[in-house]
């Protein structure tokens, strides 16, 4: 009897490190038409979800080279691509223009994810993803420490549905939590408010409900910080829809959330699913940091 | 007759007939692989049985003192006793049969032999009625006759003082030559591809050849690669290869066997000899060299690269008359030591081999930066040939006064100068010929050629440059040296030349086809080509066919349609980028297909076989080339972080400050292949607002025997033990600037503008306010450097912004080493093979 309960406490215990998230890093170097990337890919997952990260330099001929950011999967080409998903400025200064000081991942009871340091002229930034429980989000916290006030701007990407134009044109819709956003301007910039922390990126043609290419919509949740300035959603005739966060302070703190559908999920069902969970999703966006994976 | 045996026989009858009929497809006098010739009218006569069954029908019937009055340092001239020696030796290879030499006047042993191969003017061709004499230069006569056939060009041999003793060896009017290579070819079917295993002679062991008669000459009487052919062997102390132990190295016969030759007592070359002059001159006449802003006398009697002529002044055509007249007065020659002379004929000028500007008052309204590099100095020239030529007519009366269009002189002038009459020019090409399959550079150079004998009122010399340094673009230069020498035939004269070429191994049949085609510009190419591959290599032909048609299609297709855009009114030397040509055009795919040609080309001969000795070498050849591209696919570009300054740096040698720990070290290595060097420089890179610091230490196992022969600035450290450093501000490669230290700090710089328009490299630029110093510390020497960023007019740049440098290092001393930070490939002032250096932030 005693050994089956210490072997039902250890059953039981290997099961909750199996509900857990887990993270597995490799690199390689990949070369195309001249173009020469060295990738870190980082692969986050859980139960529900499964993220891999390019983090990768791409080098080309006659160009300097980039640092990107990007989305391997779940979908590759569209929605948060794989070329790159995210841009940081601070003090005029491109992520795009640097390499990552370090690039860990970690794992901490239910949390799994990478941490990217990033030296922004003597300014650390540091982007934690991670996946949390059986969430289906890869959360990210960005971190900024400074000596003296600093300027920074996050803008983040999302090519929903589809990267082609569907007859043309793109039919690209947000709903955030207060309303729906579309336009038939070119472009047209549309300013967030402190509630919208809820933006759902779909295109209306390519839906999976009517349409076999789609691969489903994307989400983008923000958190908030008293060093976010402004922050403005733009779409369009636009290839991506984008999301731009300003920031200035010394310590600024900062939370996201990003999804992507595994499969193409029609975008009433996926807007629904996610909708429900929003009482969830607010509670991280809230916390202070993640405290797992800190260097 | 048994089944079985009937049909072994058959099969083995057909290859029987197909040998022998590949024998007569050799001996096709109509092979389109051959010159095309002028046939005339068919004499009357039997067919001639000059061997039968490996018995020679003939002998050789010479007059033997034709050519007995030319003394032996005219030896050269020698037509029909080379002729006599190359006919003998054809059919000793092709028929194994010793051909008796008999004299024309001896008649009891001519009637010994039925047939006559009569050669060169005799008493013989005398009777017959065949002479040379009115046809045009070198023509030849092949024809005919009932005892025999006469095989007879125009010899300057058998005419009494033709050559003179301003001739050169290679002036020489050899028609029966010419002749007697024709009929080799034709008759025999002998190829001379290259020396040794390259030469094809096929078996004969009947020869029979019917009534026929025809004439030929060249359309350019001065006709030859710049060097010397296959001079590789002598030039680069090359060794004739030990697979070929069994041949004789006869490369100099090749002179003969393609029919190169000049024959003209015109030509170009840098004359005077720039330091010969400087010697001469420069301590008593200095304004015969130019003195440019900075003061510099560009006078160096040890260096004609250091030397240029002032052009821009009378004076200095005067004095070039007046030394003419020395030479031809009184033989003097100093300024023409070890090169070519002023011939009985003319006078050449060419200025020394440099793109230098000569700006000064006399030519400023004459320089005209507009037209771009080639035509910068296209007035200044032309105004100073006038002059030559005027003062040329007055004291060397009869002289032509050659010239040539080169360098920044290379367009025509704009101005519609008049050019006397006593004026002959030779122009060079500025587009290489491998680009001609794109017909917009085609119609440029064919267009400047037209404005130049427009100007000159006749048509000019011209010589061609055949293309950058790699083989594959030496495959397809025949074809396209043909459409530029028959749409341009009306502006050209009879004089033509060719450069610029690497090792003959692979680029053999690009030789061979160039020569025909400057013999006849109608040649046709194709058949040469496709006749060679199953004459040299057998049943590997069809492997190597597919090598070269891939190599002529992937360049039209490819390499041709990508070029940058030309710009007519600012012309460049255009040429495809490295990446263009190895990424693209001759990617790793490409070679990889090439590499499995070979390798089936090798099963398919016998081994230890002729076929396979000649593929051995032409495999061997090709392989720099493969390796080039393979180096270039798995190229680089290595980054550098250049850490902030921290502190202050006290440039002194020591390197002590505590500032350079921050830096990080990085090393050069073997600059061809990037694999470690035994004395690996380490160096060090620092920035501020101000510029950037550099800290190199380079081990050394001698130092007390480096070369440190320059002393002064802007000496020719970089013929010592040096270091050169590169820099090219920004991100878009527009320019660079070398500096090159020796051990005792003296610095040589220059700059090189390569954007918008290249522009030639200034080495009389200084990046001002560099700080220098050297030690040499035990078994190593260092740099300390400070370039600052406003000595080359720039600002600092941003933070974690890059731009582009290269280290390399020339270690003199034994063991010499060539090493890099970044591999050169061989050239060092390639920014497409530096590295790129980022300057960082503050670190955290």
């Amino acid at each position: 009897m005693k050994y089956a309960s210490i072997i039902t406490i250890i059953f039981i215990l290997s099961m909750i490190k199996l509900n857990g998230a887990e993270v597995n890093k490799r690199s390689t170097t990949w070369t195309y038409n001249q173009i020469v990337c060295e990738i870190d890919y980082v692969k986050i997952s859980n139960n529900n979800a499964s993220y891999t990260l390019e983090f990768g330099l791409r080098n080309q001929q006659n160009k300097d080279p980039q640092y990107y950011i990007g989305m391997f999967a779940p979908v590759p080409h569209s929605n948060f691509r794989r070329n790159g998903f995210i841009d940081v400025v601070v003090n005029d200064i491109s992520m795009r223009d640097l390499e990552p000081e370090s690039l860990k991942p970690w794992t901490k009871n239910n949390a799994a994810g990478v941490t990217a340091l990033f030296n922004f002229d003597g300014i650390a930034v540091k982007l934690n993803f991670y996946l949390k429980d059986n969430s289906a989000i890869l959360w990210c916290n960005l971190s900024l420490n400074a000596q003296q006030t600093a300027k920074m701007k996050i803008a983040i990407y999302s090519a929903p549905g589809h990267v082609l134009k569907y007859e043309n044109k793109y039919h690209r819709k947000i709903t955030t939590n207060t309303r729906e956003l579309k336009t038939d301007k070119q472009f047209e910039h549309f300013k967030l408010t402190n509630e919208e922390i809820f933006i759902f990126m779909a295109d209306e043609k390519y839906d999976a409900a009517t349409n076999k290419k789609s691969v489903g919509p994307s989400l983008l949740l923000l958190g908030s910080s008293s060093a976010l300035n402004k922050a403005t959603v733009t779409l369009g005739q636009l290839f991506s829809v984008g999301t731009e966060l300003n920031f200035s302070g010394q310590q600024i703190n900062f939370n996201f959330g990003i999804w992507e559908g595994h499969k193409p999920m029609p975008n009433n069902a996926a807007l629904k699913m996610l909708k429900e969970n929003l009482p969830v999703y607010t509670k991280e966006l809230n916390r202070k940091s993640t405290r797992g994976g800190d260097l | 007759m048994n089944r079985t045996l009937s049909i072994a026989l058959a099969i083995f009858s057909i290859s029987l007939l197909g040998s022998s009929m590949r024998l007569q497809a050799a001996s096709d006098i109509k092979a389109p692989a051959l010159n095309p010739v002028r046939f005339m009218k068919t004499p009357p006569g039997d067919k001639l049985k000059l061997i039968s069954n490996g018995k020679a029908n003939f002998a050789i019937v010479i007059d033997k003192n034709a050519e007995a009055h030319l003394p032996d340092s005219k030896r050269y001239q020698k037509s029909i006793g080379v002729a006599v020696n190359i006919l003998k030796e054809a059919f000793k290879q092709t028929a194994k049969v010793t051909v008796v030499v008999i004299d024309a006047s001896e008649t009891a042993k001519l009637n010994n032999y039925k047939y006559w191969l009569v050669l060169g003017k005799n008493s013989i061709t005398e009777k017959l009625g065949i002479s040379v004499k009115t046809l045009p230069k070198e023509g030849f006569i092949v024809k005919t006759f009932e005892r025999g056939i006469v095989i007879i060009g125009q010899d300057g041999s058998t005419i009494k003082d033709f050559y003179n003793k301003y001739d050169g060896n290679r002036y020489r009017l050899c028609g029966t030559v010419w002749a007697t290579m024709d009929f080799i070819e034709r008759f025999l079917g002998v190829r001379y591809y290259f020396p040794g295993p390259g030469i094809i002679y096929p078996k004969i062991k009947n020869l029979q050849i019917t009534p026929v008669a025809y004439k030929d000459w060249p359309r350019f009487n001065s006709k030859r690669w710049l060097w010397d052919l296959f001079g590789d062997f002598g030039r680069r102390s090359e060794k004739w290869p030990k697979a070929w132990g069994e041949y004789q190295p006869d490369w100099q016969q090749f002179w003969y066997y393609w029919r190169q030759t000049e024959f003209s007592r015109l030509s170009v070359s840098h004359q005077p000899q720039g330091h010969n002059w400087a010697k001469v001159h420069s301590k008593t006449k200095p304004y015969l060299f130019y003195k440019d802003k900075y003061g510099k006398r560009w006078a160096d009697p040890n260096d004609a690269m250091n030397t240029v002529f002032d052009i821009t002044a009378k004076k200095t055509a005067e004095q070039y008359i007046n030394d003419c007249l020395r030479f031809y007065n009184e033989g003097w020659q100093d300024a023409w030591i070890g090169s070519r002379k002023p011939t009985s004929e003319a006078i050449t000028f060419g200025q020394t081999d440099k793109y230098m500007v000569l700006e000064n008052a006399r030519s400023k309204d004459l320089i005209d930066y507009s037209r771009g590099k080639f035509g910068t100095m296209s007035d200044v020239s032309a105004r100073f040939y006038i002059w030559l030529c005027e003062i040329a007519k007055k004291k060397l009366p009869g002289k032509k006064v050659m010239g040539w269009a080169y360098a920044d002189y290379r367009l025509p002038p704009l101005k519609n100068w008049e050019f006397p009459d006593n004026f002959e020019l030779d122009q060079c090409n500025l587009i290489n010929t491998s680009l001609y399959g794109n017909q917009e550079l085609l119609d440029f150079d064919v267009s400047v050629v037209k404005r130049w004998s427009e100007l000159l009122g006749r048509p000019v010399g011209t010589y061609l440059y055949l293309s950058e340094k790699a083989d594959f673009s030496q495959i397809v230069s025949p074809e396209f040296a043909q459409k530029f020498y028959l749409e341009a035939d009306k502006y050209i004269n009879n004089r033509t030349y060719y450069d610029g070429r690497p090792f003959w191994g692979s680029c053999f049949m690009t030789d061979y086809l160039m020569m025909r085609v400057l013999w006849n510009p109608k040649f046709q190419i194709k058949a040469a080509r496709n006749e060679s591959y199953e004459l040299l290599y057998g049943e590997a032909a069809p492997y190597i066919k597919v090598f070269y048609d891939t190599v002529i299609e992937r360049w039209q297709k490819y390499y041709l349609t990508n070029l940058p855009k030309f710009n007519p009114k600012q012309p460049s030397m255009i040429k495809g980028s490295v990446s263009l040509l190895y990424g693209d055009t001759f990617n790793p795919a490409i070679i990889t297909k090439f590499e499995k040609l070979f390798k089936q080309a090798k099963t398919a001969v016998s081994k230890g076989s002729l076929e396979e000795k000649r593929l051995d070498f032409f495999i061997d050849a090709w392989q720099p080339q493969f390796k080039t591209a393979k180096n270039f696919s798995s190229f680089s570009i290595k980054n550098y972080k250049v850490n902030q300054l921290i502190g202050s740096i006290k440039i002194d040698g020591n390197l002590k400050d505590a500032a350079w720990n921050k830096a990080k070290i990085f090393t050069l290595t073997n600059a061809l292949n990037g694999t470690p060097v035994k004395y690996s420089t380490t160096g060090r890179i620092l920035w501020d607002k101000q510029g950037i610091y550099f800290a190199l230490e380079m081990p050394e196992n001698k130092p007390q025997a480096m070369k440190r022969k320059a002393v002064k600035y802007d000496e020719a450290s970089y013929n010592d033990d040096s270091v050169e450093i590169f820099i090219s501000p920004g991100s878009d490669k527009a320019e660079y600037a070398q500096l090159c230290i020796n051990s005792l700090g003296t610095i040589a710089d220059g700059h090189k503008r390569l954007k918008p328009e290249p522009t030639q490299f200034v080495s009389n630029w200084n990046w001002a306010n560099a700080q220098c110093a050297t030690k040499v510390v035990g078994n190593k020497w260092v740099i300390e450097l400070f370039l600052p960023f406003r000595g080359i007019d720039k600002s600092a740049p941003r933070k974690y912004s890059r731009w582009y440098f290269n280290i390399i290092r020339n270690k003199l001393t034994a063991p010499s080493e060539y090493s890099s930070f970044s591999r050169t490939m061989g050239n060092n002032h390639n920014v497409n093979y530096f590295g790129r250096m980022k300057f960082m932030g503050r670190s955290l």
